[in-house]
């Protein structure tokens, strides 16, 4: 960092999937004392992330400051137009510019950002987070590669590590962990900047596969898990020492995340309810859909109507639409967590719930340009139910290695604004972030 | 068909990046051995380091070592040919893992030794061309690569050709070929080079078709190290392993070190009570005529042709532990099943395993990863013979702590 | 020597040297197909007669085939069995629908061997994995100490293994994990039942277009379609090199990755 001490700055420090709770509670109990101390001098607040809730949509809101119908990433997957191709959108299917487009004048380092790849050109560096398949293209410039390499520095921990041995994937947690530290260090230090993104992903990772370690004292890898939150705790009490009362500091996260129940497979609930037939000879994933189908789902749960026109096998005619939307959320609606499934710590034999909180139409949570490519319906699940959108599942719910699960109402925000700019944060959404930075600019 | 069932294991050994993995990525290819989703996985693990060279990665098993660009342990990997089926062990080139290197190349036949021709002998060929040495792998295949990056000139190879033969020489090490070749372009790998055509040598793989199956061993006279005596009801098993020649009923055994002779009464196998003999290699059970006292550590031989109890001999070791070995401390020499407490007495010479330069002429202390010419004596005798005579009695180790921290060749006794 | 000769005198000559190292040592026998050829590789090695313990790890979730095989032949075989079980979780309800599977798996089987370990005091287990099962099983040794407590593997700083030379020592707080099968394939494995004729539990061969590939416990095992229903099929089933199902269409290598990562983290 150049010493122009003249200057403000602004820090963004992302905890990939922390929830609200967690943080404020491990705060409290002093495993993270110095994210404690700024929220004493910080507006502090719980914060909603655009539906659904997972890194590539809420990410995409975060850097842009717009909801997912006007930046048009709806997901990790998507379909080829006109088509029922798998796609993979990434930073080039982004439909507005990402903050650090929108002020090429202001020199940026924007480290471990997720979906942020490939990079393009920009006024500083930026290192993508997942899912980049290529570092080449995740860095920019290039000439920062030599230097990431030496730091053995990784874009993402191994998740499949954990599907293996929980031993070996805490390993390279903490080895990625580390190697991130050392390249924030490095650039905080020898690159000139004016705004630093720098991205925990490891947060959401043992969220994943460790949620209960978190609450739970005699769990094998508690000291694991908090350790990992201590650790970004002493970078975040290393960053605000560094600055001075003009500059910035936000530290936020994308979604929330919670203990799992139980898988919900809608595509399963699709078919048992008659809205999807597969036929399994023309090819995989969704190029089974067959004529009969009305509706298909896309992870976690994004609901589309098989619409005539606009799919190879479209069957739905424009006049159905409203019917069968109506149709499918009053489904939805009904569905049912049975008893005999027991959630981890609930009662036994208790009585079965309701699994869905609402089923939103896309003009009630979008808006934007994109809004034609959006799902028709978003379930917004209770917490505690992942969805899943997987296309040759037996049963409508199950279970598997994934403990934690994510929530889209409870990320959280904390702004320690520069002096004399006032915030307030009234139940802030992930894409007021980028006005909050435009705030403190002016 | 019948060649589909045997098998050689080999190692590719040679400075790093001198294109060991790609050579096995090259022979997995050409030789049809790739699964059409390893092959996937490799190009999307090559692509997340923007690698061009994918047939490295097949190697590569974790994260890490992808990211340094080197591999860290042995793993194994299968092709085949009409000849027969291999086992590629490959080993880790970087200094840090020699252990490991060791670990695998101590299991193989026979050995390629990669170098890069824009190179040449550079400091881990060197160790390893040493190890392969101690290790008493006799059947070695020079693969010089990168040939594309001279122009495929002849007098280029023949000039690194030299330089290496010369080194070989010191160590004792006869290449049975040179072969020039390009391991990415597959140049000499599996087919003639159309670039080289002033080479008429074989390629990488009918070289190593041409290798043996080594067991020579069973020529020779029997050794028995016993591994344990077991007992079942009044029935008493020596087992162990032939390490040479052949054992059968109604045979003349010795008894080492105590001197003992008996008669065999049976060779055993399970469900196999009365084999009519048995081979180096075959692990079996036998019981004798008279009731000897046998223990582990015992070696059964031929009288006659037996070698000796010896307990001081000359040997080249290799030092594997951070911690310096001290002439005259106490560790454990192993050699097959024996076991006996044992010093160095004399570091006759001390080398750097990379240049083998002398360091130091009656050294005091053999360092990580140095190699010496040392004297050992042990306190009880140990059945021995030089490496060169029967490798199973000839290679030895030391422990210390409980861990292996030295290997050894015997070449004096 | 052919190859499987070659494999089978490789385990023997291991199974009797942790032995005569290790009196305190047990097998671990899931009643599958490697720890199957493993538990004959022993009675080929103790010509018939194991002298240790062979221990199962009883989740009580098995199918009822592989209780069936594992009291029929330890009976005709005459092994020492020991049947170990959690009992405090099975007690306090664990299972497959309670909690997740890791954390099933990890009382039932994981702290269940932790709890055996220390009852019996094992000093060393002899384990049927082989290396080709997953990249980082290319990292195990024949014989590979691991933690008592964690179960901690140092892979990073293993000590070598010279020729036929093992450590055959392991510290108080350490066992040894002895792997006398790392350098078998799954095909070698079949092969070699089929050439021993060793008795393997009816689930493997097909039934109705189905079969196992690998069996466990009931809830959390998948057949796979297949209609080789003898030994004979079976290898060649395994000859014809399947693809797996990942690898059905061509896709680009950004693609794949991409799936991959994705498929990681149950985002597919």
């Amino acid at each position: 960092m150049n010493n122009q001490a003249t200057k403000s700055k602004i820090v963004l420090i992302g905890l990939d999937g922390a929830p609200f709770g967690l943080v404020d509670d491990l705060a409290n109990r002093g495993v993270m004392p110095n994210f404690q101390a700024l929220k004493k001098q910080a507006v502090f607040a719980q914060m909603q992330a655009p539906l659904p809730a997972v890194s590539a949509v809420s990410w995409s809101s975060i850097i842009t400051g717009q909801n997912p119908g006007s930046h048009g990433i709806f997901g990790f997957t998507d379909l080829a137009p006109q088509s029922y191709d798998l796609v993979f959108p990434n930073f080039n299917d982004l439909q507005v510019p990402s903050f650090w487009q929108k002020y090429p004048k202001i020199k940026q380092v924007v480290l471990n950002v997720p979906s942020t790849y490939p990079v393009k050109p920009l006024n500083g560096i930026h290192i993508a987070g997942f899912v980049s398949p290529d570092i080449e293209q995740a860095v920019f410039p290039t000439n920062s590669l030599a230097k990431l390499r030496e730091l053995k520095y990784e874009i993402d921990i191994d998740s499949y590590l954990a599907h293996r041995d929980i031993d070996l994937f805490l390993e390279n947690l903490f080895q990625v962990n580390q190697a991130r530290i050392a390249a924030y260090r490095y650039f905080w230090q020898e690159s000139d900047w004016d705004i630093f993104w720098l991205v925990f992903t490891g947060s959401d990772r043992l969220g994943h596969f460790l949620y209960p370690a978190y609450a739970n004292p005699n769990h094998q890898y508690h000291t694991a898990f908090l350790d990992y939150f201590k650790q970004v705790d002493l970078v975040i009490g290393e960053i605000a020492q560094q600055l001075c009362p003009h500059d910035g500091l936000l530290i936020f996260s994308d979604h929330g995340m919670t203990e799992n129940k139980a898988n919900i497979n809608v595509n399963y609930f699709l078919q048992a309810n008659g809205f999807l037939c597969l036929d399994k000879s023309p090819g995989e994933f969704y190029n089974q859909i067959s004529p009969q189908s009305k509706a298909f789902a896309l992870e976690p749960g994004r609901i589309y109507l098989n619409k005539k026109g606009k799919y190879p096998n479209g069957a739905v005619e424009k006049a159905q639409e409203e019917k069968v939307l109506q149709e499918l959320s009053d489904a939805f609606l009904q569905l049912e967590f049975p008893p005999s499934f027991v959630p981890m710590g609930g009662t036994s034999a208790g009585k079965s719930q309701k699994v869905i909180e609402r089923v939103a139409r896309k003009e009630q949570i979008y808006s934007g340009q994109q809004i034609d490519r959006a799902p028709d319906l978003v379930l917004d699940e209770k917490p505690g139910f992942r969805l899943r959108a997987g296309l040759n599942k037996n049963e409508l719910f199950d279970k598997d290695i994934f403990t934690g699960t994510h929530t889209a109402n409870d990320a959280f925000l904390l702004v320690k604004p520069p002096s004399g700019v006032d915030i307030a944060l009234a139940s802030p959404k992930a894409e007021d972030i980028v006005g909050i930075i435009d705030k403190f600019i002016k | 068909m019948e060649n589909q069932n045997q098998d050689l294991k080999f190692v590719i050994v040679g400075h790093v990046d001198h294109g060991k993995s790609t050579l096995i990525g090259r022979l997995l290819f050409d030789t049809n051995s790739l699964p059409p989703d390893k092959m996937e996985e490799i190009r999307k693990t090559s692509a997340e380091l923007g690698r061009v060279v994918e047939y490295a990665f097949l190697m590569d098993n974790l994260q890490e070592e992808r990211e340094q660009g080197i591999t860290i342990d042995t793993a194994q990997t299968f092709f085949k040919t009409a000849q027969r089926q291999y086992v590629i062990i490959d080993a880790p080139g970087h200094v840090e893992f020699v252990k490991n290197m060791l670990t695998g190349a101590s299991q193989a036949q026979a050995a390629i030794l990669i170098v890069d021709v824009a190179e040449g002998v550079r400091e881990q060929t060197k160790r390893h061309s040493y190890l392969l040495a101690l290790l008493g792998i006799k059947q070695v295949i020079v693969a010089i690569n990168k040939m594309d990056l001279v122009g495929y000139q002849e007098d280029v190879f023949n000039k690194i050709k030299q330089e290496l033969a010369e080194f070989l020489a010191g160590l004792k090490v006869e290449p049975k070929f040179y072969i020039p070749m390009v391991a990415l372009n597959g140049d000499n790998v599996a087919m003639a080079s159309q670039n080289m055509p002033w080479y008429s040598g074989p390629t990488v793989l009918t070289a190593l078709d041409g290798l043996q199956d080594l067991d020579e061993a069973q020529n020779l006279a029997l050794v028995l190290p016993v591994q344990e005596v077991y007992k079942i009801g009044d029935k008493r098993y020596v087992l162990g392993r032939v390490e040479a020649g052949e054992v059968k009923p109604g045979q003349t055994i010795k008894v080492l070190p105590s001197g003992q002779t008996t008669i065999v009464k049976t060779v055993e196998k399970f469900q196999q009570a009365d084999l009519a003999s048995a081979k180096a290699g075959e692990n079996i059970g036998l019981t004798t005529v008279d009731p000897l006292f046998i223990e582990r550590g015992n070696v059964i031989c031929q009288p006659g042709k037996e070698p000796m109890a010896k307990s001081e001999f000359s040997a080249n070791l290799f030092w594997l532990h951070h911690e310096p070995l001290i002439k005259d401390e106490l560790l454990i020499v192993k050699c097959a099943t024996q076991e006996s407490l044992g010093q160095v007495i004399e570091i006759k010479k001390r080398f750097n395993s990379s240049t083998m330069e002398v360091l130091e002429e009656n050294a005091n202390q053999l360092n990580f990863l140095e190699a010496g010419e040392v004297v050992i004596k042990v306190k009880q005798p140990l059945v021995l013979t030089k490496l060169s005579e029967l490798a199973e009695l000839g290679k030895f180790v030391l422990i210390k702590n409980d861990n292996i921290v030295a290997g050894g060749i015997i070449s004096e006794l | 020597m052919d190859r499987l000769t070659k494999l089978e005198n490789e385990s023997i000559y291991i199974i009797r040297e942790a032995w005569s190292q290790f009196k305190k040592v047990a097998l671990l026998w899931s009643i599958g197909k490697d720890s199957g050829t493993l538990l004959w590789l022993c009675r080929k090695a103790f010509f018939g007669k194991i002298p240790f313990p062979v221990m199962h790890l009883d989740t009580t979730y098995k199918f009822p085939e592989i209780y069936e095989f594992r009291d029929k032949y330890a009976k005709e075989w005459g092994l020492d069995l020991i049947v170990a079980k959690n009992n405090e979780s099975i007690g306090a309800g664990m299972g497959p629908d309670k909690g997740t599977k890791l954390q099933c798996c990890n009382e039932l089987k994981t702290d269940n061997l932790k709890k055996a370990i220390a009852q019996y005091g094992f000093r060393a287990l002899y384990l049927a994995i082989r290396r080709d099962e997953h990249g980082i099983r290319a990292k195990e040794r024949f014989f590979s100490p691991r933690e008592n407590i964690s179960f901690l593997w140092n892979y990073k700083d293993q000590p070598p293994e010279l020729w036929d030379q093992y450590k055959t020592k392991a510290k108080d707080e350490e066992h040894l994990r002895i792997h006398p099968m790392l350098s078998w394939r799954e095909i070698d494995i079949w092969e070699y039942i089929r050439r021993e004729n060793i008795p393997m539990v009816s689930l493997y061969f097909a039934k109705n277009g189905k079969r196992y590939r690998s069996i466990g416990c009931a809830p959390c095992c998948n057949p796979i379609d297949s209609t080789a229903d003898t030994l004979d099929k079976i290898v060649a089933e395994l000859k014809a090199s399947p693809t797996s199902e990942r690898a059905g269409r061509a896709q680009d290598k950004e693609n794949t990755y991409t799936m991959q990562k994705l498929r990681s983290l149950g985002y597919m």
